[in-house]
């Protein structure tokens, strides 16, 4: 068995399968969470033989998401998790209560595309604005797209912390991280 | 003297006697094998001193049901929440039913849904309008949130504006430290607040609602905890489930209350909502919503202790019939409920919204639901016997007799949004539907209400209070 198949045309076309049938409301949150679990549980087992056999996988768009220090919201940021994973993005989450240093290191170590950054409430969504700012002054602000979101966030306050793409729910999220990185 | 409210003299019941026992058994065992997590240094320290198994790495502590129990005891059955103006102070508990305000984050325009972020002004207004609405008898803030204050001393700019409008009580936050500083508003006004702790979903209390709890608590004012979880996603599925994580998430509170300060007031708030498994968002109108309150109002009353709930709640962005029925129908299951605390006045989209005309048709609505808990009052005056034999058959009629000009006006409740005149009448008017007549009466309400006067003293005093609160933020 390739594990680079099983990964992206099992795992992964399965996921995106699942993705497709919540976008059509035949499939609901709790089912799009069981099958990212068992994907993301399945990676790992994958990635460490992939890595064993030396083999070279095509890159795929990876995201760090987390909720911001401060906010302990944990499904609004958990269910955008799932949905990109579902979408073929490789997530990397990062849970509830991220510090600032914890979303750098992130993005330096996965190197990743893209960076979500949830917010409930008004006074945590200061911390939006820190992270694009600590990005800013590590030169790794141009590296990534910033993605902001959650209760306290609009679409103004986005544009005005200078995030690039702001998603109203779960699904906009990934419309817009979708369309940053160009991924069809 | 306490303000009059409602009062319903026999709840409805949802579960068996067996049932609540199961109920309080199951969060009994959640409280003593899984324990609360309390991220608060000083409420673990409390826990441990009164015996609870505290594991300080994890910052979890777990409780031996006889600590629960004896918690439980200690608190009042009911309690006053003290305002400046006796006429408003409200006495929680028992039989007793009051009506308050809901907090939202934006303000929506009733028509097209459309929002903006509210000041201090639309504060100055809302509460102007809660002021002047009978069926308002206690105030959570009608916004949650203003955008021209520093997010960190919003709710302090929030809770004095509300003090300087109205004399009736008001529910105080503990979110971003502001509990401190409004108990020493409150203080300053010689009023009580109704300190609201909420707890986060699944068994924590995030440190600022422990702090919170401990600063109310000890500054003499009354609490109300609060837990939402949400079925599905920060609760289990069921109502059942749902009613048993809620309860221990609230008695963990109890507990840590009635040692902070024993013998205070502590009224038990359900918010439990399931999650939308389309949407991923909270079904906050749902119906299940309202049927559960039946069953926790049922646990919390065998515990004789006050209750409230963190609803009537509505999806709907905008005051339509999906509004109506989703916070009416929850509105008439908690009041036939008997629950003592209960949240219908304004407030669309989960906490999304807030409209002027949507508070007041909230308030016309609760006025015909404190009619209904007055029910159908029996004496040989409203019997009228004589009355019927003296008119007789046609041409009798009573609209000329003094029993009439005496009793429609006392027996009956006299709704003034609500459209009762005949067609041809109301196109003449201008055809309106009621969130046109809602929006208009608020528009003059706003404009003719004066709020109470308060002494320059302790004006400034209040202007004193925020600089203080404002500096230590910095």
């Amino acid at each position: 068995m390739n594990p680079v198949e099983t990964l992206e045309e099992g795992l992964g076309k399965g996921l995106i399968s699942v993705g497709d049938s919540f976008g059509r409301g035949e499939l609901f949150l709790c089912d799009l969470m069981l099958s990212a679990e068992a994907v993301k549980q399945a990676s790992v087992i994958l990635e460490e033989e992939i890595r064993k056999q030396g083999i070279v996988k095509k890159n795929v768009a990876t995201l760090a998401i987390g909720t911001v220090a401060g906010d302990i919201h944990d499904i609004g940021k958990t269910i955008v998790a799932a949905l990109l994973a579902a979408a073929g993005f490789k997530v990397i989450d990062l849970g509830i209560d991220v510090p600032v240093e914890q979303f750098l290191t992130a993005v330096e170590e996965h190197r990743t595309d893209a960076l979500g950054l949830s917010a409930l409430l008004t006074v945590t969504a200061l911390e939006q604005t820190k992270v694009i700012e600590a990005l800013r002054i590590r030169d790794l602000r141009r590296k990534v797209k910033v993605i902001v979101g959650g209760g306290a966030v609009t679409k103004e306050y986005a544009d005005k912390i200078g995030a690039d793409g702001y998603g109203e729910d779960a699904e906009q999220a990934v419309r817009v991280t979708k369309a940053l990185l160009k991924i069809q | 003297m306490v303000l009059k409210g409602h009062e319903c003299r026999e709840p409805i019941s949802f579960l068996t006697e067996d049932q609540i026992d199961r109920i309080h058994r199951g969060t009994l065992e959640i409280l003593e094998d899984t324990g609360v997590a309390f991220d608060s240094r000083e409420s673990l320290d409390i826990l441990k001193h009164a015996g609870c198994n505290v594991d300080h790495k994890r910052k979890i502590a777990r409780f031996q049901s006889s600590l629960v129990e004896e918690s439980i005891r200690k608190c009042p059955h009911s309690f006053l929440l003290r305002a400046r103006n006796p006429e408003y102070t409200l006495s929680l508990g028992g039989s007793k039913v009051y009506f308050a305000s809901f907090p939202a984050l934006a303000i929506a325009d009733p028509r097209t849904g459309n929002r903006r972020p509210g000041t201090l002004k639309d504060v100055e207004d809302l509460v102007k309008l809660c002021d002047a609405l009978p069926e308002v008898h206690t105030l959570c803030s009608p916004l949650s949130s203003v955008a021209d204050k520093p997010p960190k001393v919003c709710m302090e700019w929030i809770a004095a504006t509300a003090m300087r409008m109205t004399e009736k009580t008001l529910m105080g936050a503990s979110f971003f430290g502001c509990a401190k500083w409004i108990v020493e508003m409150a203080n300053a006004l010689n009023q009580q607040m109704i300190g609201s702790i909420c707890v986060a979903p699944p068994l924590t209390y995030p440190s600022e609602q422990a702090d919170g709890l401990l600063t109310y608590a000890r500054a003499k004012h009354p609490l109300a905890i609060l837990s939402g979880p949400s079925l599905g996603a920060t609760g289990p599925a069921t109502l059942a489930g749902a009613l048993v994580l809620q309860n221990a998430e609230v008695l963990a509170g109890v507990v840590l209350a009635q040692l902070a300060n024993p013998g205070v007031g502590v009224l038990l708030q359900a918010y439990a909502t399931p999650l939308d498994m389309r949407y991923g968002t909270m079904a906050s109108g749902a119906v299940e919503v309202g049927i559960m309150a039946v069953g926790m109002a049922q646990i919390w009353r065998r515990y004789n202790l006050p209750t409230g709930v963190f609803f009537p709640m509505t999806d709907s962005k905008v005051p339509d019939e999906q509004a109506a029925y989703e916070k009416y129908l929850q509105l008439l299951l908690c009041s036939l409920a008997g629950i003592n605390y209960i949240m219908p006045c304004g407030g669309l989209d989960n906490e999304g919204a807030q409209s002027a005309a949507q508070l007041l048709i909230d308030n016309e609505v609760c006025g015909m639901i404190g009619r209904i808990l007055d029910g159908i009052n029996v004496t040989e005056e409203t019997l009228a016997i004589d009355l019927i034999k003296q008119v007789g058959p046609i041409p009798g009629n009573y609209l000329k007799t003094e029993h009439t000009r005496q009793w429609w006006r006392k027996d009956q409740y006299q709704p003034s949004l609500s459209s009762r005149q005949h067609h041809v009448k109301w196109i003449s008017m201008g055809s309106q539907d009621i969130v046109a007549r809602a929006m208009e009466q608020a528009g003059r309400i706003i404009e003719t209400h004066r709020a109470p006067s308060l002494s320059e003293n302790i004006s400034n005093e209040l202007d004193r209070i925020l600089k203080l609160a404002e500096e230590a933020k910095k």
